[in-house]
Parts: structure tokens; C-alpha cells; sequence
């Protein structure tokens, strides 16, 4: 039995479903909302509805976009001859943040994982196989993350596109820039020897 | 303030928890599974790195927690880190790991399953690609049998009758091949070549490091294969889906 009215209660099971959210959290969103007065309620509600309506992938790399091509595509700037894939659209943002990609992406909806039941036909690897098929593509980077799934991504891409002649990297592994070596773990400084560069 | 204690431990899989935490499900070196929370282990800052990354045999300092443990320090044992840089290595050992944690259960001890698995990856390492998957199906055997599922192979698994050597029949039911008698009110059975029996008891007998030196031919060792990934699959309670991921992609 709910104490609450139906129209909290319903909020609240909503609020639920949401990542991160539980029953706590749920209450002192839905309380926050009730307290709020109603043109922020309005504008919450049509920003949720808004994004629903008008966004989805992009036909070309699949990372989110309002239009047909989103907006790193659509721009006539960037060097559509290197290819960053990554593994989700926030990852995008991510490297974007950094300024110093200006190639275009190609987003794989996520990540190989064998133990999960997710293969690489659940991902968007055959779309690119055949974006690097129709030519122009000199290299694509693989920025997928370091772990396992993400090396297995990477492994697997890698195995498929160099029959095709383009340049195939994978982003360098190593320590984050204001950490401690002495907390290093034994792969990523490995790595990060490996991966030395002169100076 | 619960003390905290020390325990060395195979990273099986990882869970992603909250904003930047990880719940990770490990095989102890008794054998138990623990589940356990690591703080802040998805930053690039986390003082864990690559430590409880899957594959991974690492020294752990792990605190009580109210339902899972709480990871407060890792060292690592061996990272097993050329299963990341090759990917018919990562499949065979992912089929490894999605084992034990489908089999492995929390306070249940068994000190030969942690033994059998780090020998394994240690093996998948290094080993041939072409003998990877028979070091897969030597671990399958060598885990179920560990289970209590050790294949009857040289009479009949319900009568102990002698069994029919071209005509062979292996009950998944019964854990092993059966006479034509037993065979026929038995749903689970299922026809094996000649050969199969012979492999999986070669497999059985066999070390590890000894596993390419059987020379068993490919398409004997795919039969083998084929029916030692339907015994598991018939007798564990959870789908194994990197097994099956590795039987798609050949």
C-alpha cells in the first residue's frame, strides 16, 4: 500500500526506473518537483519530452544528433580521412573536450563483452567496416576504453580492418597527468614505458 | 569498525556501480566467491588501475561490508595482461571466468578450482592459438568434475554394463556414455563420435602443460568440444553466454 496519492506514487515508480535512482532518491526528487512551482515542472517536463522527439543517431557515425548528420559530421572542417572510434556518444564529448581531434567519429553503441552475451553484432562494427569499404579513410583510431571489454573491441576492429589497408591505432595507455607514480599499478606503468616518447 | 583481512584472489567480472564504483565478483584461493565494492575504481585516478581488471590474480585487504565487502587495498599477483593484447586469447579466457563465476559459490570451498583456473590462464598465455581451444574444453571437464560432474566414461553411467564402442552414447543426464539398453528411455542422450570418450579421458588424465602434446586432431577435438559445451550448458543452473559466443565464432 502506497502512502502516498496516486499521482506522487506514480511519480515516484518513474523517478525509480532511472539509473543511480532508488526509492530515497526517487522522494527527494519528486518532493523537490512538488516544492518547485509549476513553470519548472513545465520546462522539466518538455526538456524530457523534447529530446525524446528530436534526437537520435546520426545516419553517418551514429553518435546523437538532431538533424540527419549530427553536428561533427555536418561540418565541413573536419578531416574526414582519421576516424575516433569510440564506444559511446559521452565519449565524444570527451575527446572533443580535449581540442585536439579534428577528425570525424564512429560510435559503437558499447563494447564486446563475451561474458555478457554481447557480440560484435550488437555494435555498430559492421557500419564501419563498410564507412572505411567506401575509401577515403587513411586512419581510425580506437579509443574504446582500457579494460577488457574495451580491449576486446578494439582487438577485434583491429583484426578487421587492416585487411583493408587502412592505418589502425589504438590510443596510448599510461599515467594520469597529476598522479603519483609510487600508486601506479604494475599494467598501466608498463604500459606507459612501453609507450615512452623522446624528448 | 569490522577488521579487515587479507585474501589473494582471480578478478572475474566487474559491475559497474554508481557514478565511479565497481562491484567485483572474485574466486578466492579457497575457492569461495566474493563478491566485493571497490571505490572509485572506473577513475582514471584510482589507486586500483588495472589491479581488479578480469584476469587478474591480486593480494587484497577487504573490509565487512553490510552485504558485500569493500576492496580497501590490491597488489597484484599476475595481471595476465597478454590475454588483453590478443583476442582468440580473450575469448578462450573469458569462457574461464564466466565458468567460475557461474559455478563458484560465496563460504563454499573448493582450493583446486582457484588452482585449475590460474593454471589455465597461465597456460592460454602462452600456448599455440591452435591449442587454445583444447585447453578450454580440459578446463570444462577438469571444473565439472571438480562440481561433482566427472564424466563416466569406461561403462555404462546407469548400469555399468560395457557399452557399445562404435555406437556410442552419452547420457547428459546420466554423466556419461550408456548401453543401448539404458539409452533408450533416456531424453538426454545424445550420439557421439567413437572418438569423444577417448579425448575426454585423455583430457582428464592430462596436465595442462601436457594438453598440446596429445596431439588430439581438430576434428575430434571440435566433436569433443561440441559436447562438453552441451554437458555444461545441461548441468549449470545459468546460461553460460561466453561459451556460447565462443562456440558461434568458431
Amino acid at each position: 500500500m502506497s502512502f502516498y496519492a496516486a499521482p506522487i506514487a506514480r511519480l515516484l515508480e518513474e523517478l525509480e526506473r532511472l539509473p543511480g535512482v532508488g526509492p530515497k532518491s526517487a522522494q527527494r526528487l519528486a518532493f523537490h518537483i512538488l516544492r518547485s512551482d509549476e513553470a519548472s515542472a513545465t520546462r522539466l517536463a518538455d526538456a524530457i519530452i523534447e529530446v525524446k522527439r528530436t534526437i537520435h543517431f546520426c545516419s553517418r557515425c551514429f553518435n546523437l544528433a538532431e538533424a540527419d548528420l549530427c553536428e561533427v559530421c555536418s561540418d565541413a572542417r573536419r578531416d574526414t580521412h582519421t576516424i575516433c572510434v569510440v564506444e559511446e556518444p559521452r565519449d565524444v564529448v570527451a575527446i572533443e573536450r580535449t581540442g585536439e581531434f579534428r577528425g570525424v567519429y564512429h560510435v559503437l553503441q558499447g563494447a564486446i563483452s563475451p561474458i555478457d552475451g554481447i557480440g560484435p553484432e550488437q555494435l555498430r562494427v559492421r557500419e564501419l567496416i563498410d564507412r572505411i569499404g567506401t575509401g577515403g579513410i587513411e586512419e581510425i583510431i580506437i579509443a574504446t576504453n582500457p579494460n577488457v571489454e574495451g580491449e576486446t573491441t578494439a582487438l577485434y576492429i583491429s583484426r578487421l580492418a587492416k585487411p583493408l589497408g587502412v592505418r589502425v591505432t589504438r590510443i596510448a595507455s599510461g599515467l594520469p597527468v597529476g598522479g603519483d607514480l609510487e600508486y601506479a599499478d604494475e599494467v598501466t606503468l608498463g604500459r606507459a614505458l612501453e609507450a615512452r616518447r623522446e624528448m | 569498525m569490522a577488521a579487515t583481512y587479507r585474501v589473494r584472489a582471480l578478478a572475474l567480472r566487474k559491475t559497474k556501480l554508481g557514478e565511479s564504483d565497481l562491484i567485483v565478483t572474485l574466486l578466492a584461493a579457497d575457492g569461495c566467491q566474493i563478491r566485493a565494492v571497490a571505490k572509485g575504481a572506473r577513475k582514471t585516478k584510482s589507486r586500483f588501475g588495472a589491479r581488479l581488471e578480469p584476469f587478474s590474480v591480486a593480494d587484497l585487504m577487504l573490509s565487512p561490508g553490510r552485504s558485500l565487502e569493500i576492496v580497501t587495498e590490491a597488489e597484484t599477483v599476475t595481471s595476465h595482461d597478454a590475454l588483453r593484447s590478443d583476442y582468440d586469447r580473450l575469448r578462450a579466457a573469458s569462457v574461464i571466468v564466466d565458468f567460475l563465476d557461474k559455478v563458484s559459490v560465496e563460504c563454499q570451498a573448493e582450493e583446486r578450482l582457484f588452482a585449475l583456473a590460474t593454471a589455465t590462464l597461465d597456460a592460454i598465455e602462452i600456448a599455440a592459438i591452435g591449442d587454445l581451444r583444447s585447453l578450454v574444453a580440459t578446463f570444462l571437464v577438469k571444473g565439472m568434475a571438480m562440481q561433482g560432474y566427472r564424466p563416466q566414461l569406461a561403462a555404462c553411467a546407469c548400469c555399468a554394463a560395457a557399452t557399445d564402442r562404435e555406437d556410442v552414447r552419452f547420457s547428459l543426464a546420466a554423466g556419461g556414455v550408456v548401453c543401448p539398453a539404458c539409452a533408450g528411455a533416456d531424453l538426454s542422450v545424445v550420439p557421439v563420435a567413437a572418438d569423444v570418450p577417448v579425448v575426454i579421458d585423455a583430457l582428464l588424465r592430462t596436465k595442462l602443460a601436457d594438453i598440446a602434446a596429445l596431439g588430439v586432431p581438430e576434428a575430434a577435438m571440435n566433436d569433443t568440444f561440441r559436447l562438453v559445451k552441451t554437458f555444461v550448458s545441461y548441468h549449470l543452473p545459468a546460461r553460460m553466454k561466453a561459451l556460447d559466443a565462443y562456440m558461434r565464432e568458431g
